[in-house]
């Protein structure tokens, strides 16, 4: 696993294999890396497919509303700035 | 006094890692993570020796709103059984992740330390990817479902970019893939204001060398034809030309006929 996401990583770089990266993985993962199959990479891996993004929940209540527009953020929601 | 370090990776996995967020994981306890999908987050389990994802707080059913607290919540504990934390989210950290805000809040109400690292976000693709310059003509940005439920001011001679378009109208927030039917009703609203045949794109970025960039070009009427994924953001180019302002032309005017008075 880790020997592949280093490779998918160098590739995104655009970066060029080295032989130990080659060998690094099976012949059959490297010709899937190369022909950017992401579903048998996956699968290959055994990854689950049903990951989910971080999705933000539509406020629908206007209660909820923490700010109005014209007021400053909460105090304790100011955070350190570096 | 503990620190929480919420920290962005970015979008494309590996390539947008920064040097801040790198070492800020390496210099943490412990790592807990919410990636985009199975490859970014089998990328992030490899980060750190103690490394968690956060996926499990999702559920079938369950609303988000729930799942963002648990995760709240799990941080926090984490965070009092050590020195320093990094909360690792893809894309960068404050823009549309709750659970990054929640946490931060909670952690410095309890005298934590709380810093956020920024990571590049699908908004700094899109301008990329797209040859935006969000400068030309302005930019305004919603979550897609918030711009259905409220009543906005929003400009059509600007670019309008709505995030999480998959989930337009969803008000459970239980849901994870798109609804047609609200796809519709938003395509309705949005041709008050828009000609039917005005282009729209539906954009994700890659979030891997095994993706392609998806730019899906269409007239806004065929909107719910394409596939919305939880990726995809909609872009609404400017319909209009930019009004003047007649105000600020006529105020100009008149500043300029007093000096000429007054130097006279
Ligand atoms: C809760 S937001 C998280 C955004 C993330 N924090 C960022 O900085 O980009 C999820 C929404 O971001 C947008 N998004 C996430 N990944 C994307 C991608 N690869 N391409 C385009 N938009 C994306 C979509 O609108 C998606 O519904």
């Amino acid at each position: 696993m880790k020997a592949a996401l280093k490779i998918i990583e160098k590739l995104g770089l655009g970066e060029t294999l080295s032989d130990a990266d080659k060998a690094s993985v099976s012949d059959e993962l490297m010709q899937m890396l190369k022909e950017r199959n992401k579903r048998l990479v996956e699968k290959y891996l055994d990854l689950t497919p049903d990951i989910h993004c971080v999705l933000l929940p539509a406020d629908d209540d206007e209660e909820e509303q923490e700010e109005t527009p014209n007021q400053e953020p909460e105090k304790d929601t100011i955070v350190a700035v570096r | 006094m503990a620190r929480l370090l919420c920290v962005g990776v970015g979008i494309e996995l590996g390539a947008h890692l920064t040097p801040a967020a790198k070492k800020a994981i390496a210099s943490s306890d412990v790592v807990l993570y919410a990636a985009s999908d199975s490859l970014f987050e089998a990328w992030m389990a490899e980060l750190h020796p103690q490394a968690h994802s956060l996926q499990s707080f999702y559920a079938p059913g369950k609303s988000r709103k729930t799942s963002y607290q648990e995760m709240t919540q799990f941080i926090l504990q984490t965070l009092e059984q050590n020195t320093t934390v990094a909360a690792v989210f893809y894309g960068h950290p404050g823009v549309f992740v709750q659970p990054a805000r929640l946490a931060m809040a909670a952690a410095i109400k309890q005298g934590h330390e709380a810093i956020m690292l920024p990571g590049i976000s699908a908004e700094d693709c899109l301008y990329a990817d797209l040859n935006i310059d969000p400068g030309r003509y302005g930019c305004q940005m919603y979550e897609a479902s918030q711009f259905l439920f409220y009543q906005r001011n929003f400009d059509t001679a600007a670019y309008l970019i709505l995030w999480q378009i998959a989930l337009v109208g969803d008000q459970s927030h239980t849901r994870f893939q798109e609804n047609k039917e609200n796809v519709q009703l938003f395509v309705e609203y949005l041709q008050q204001h828009y000609p039917t045949e005005h282009e729209v794109i539906v954009y994700e970025a890659r979030a891997s060398y095994l993706d392609d960039l998806r730019k899906v070009t269409i007239p806004l009427a065929q909107l719910a034809t394409v596939e919305l994924t939880e990726k995809s953001t909609l872009v609404i180019p400017p319909a209009t030309k930019m009004q003047r302002n007649k105000f600020f032309e006529q105020q100009q005017k008149n500043i300029n006929n007093l000096t000429l008075i007054h130097s006279r």
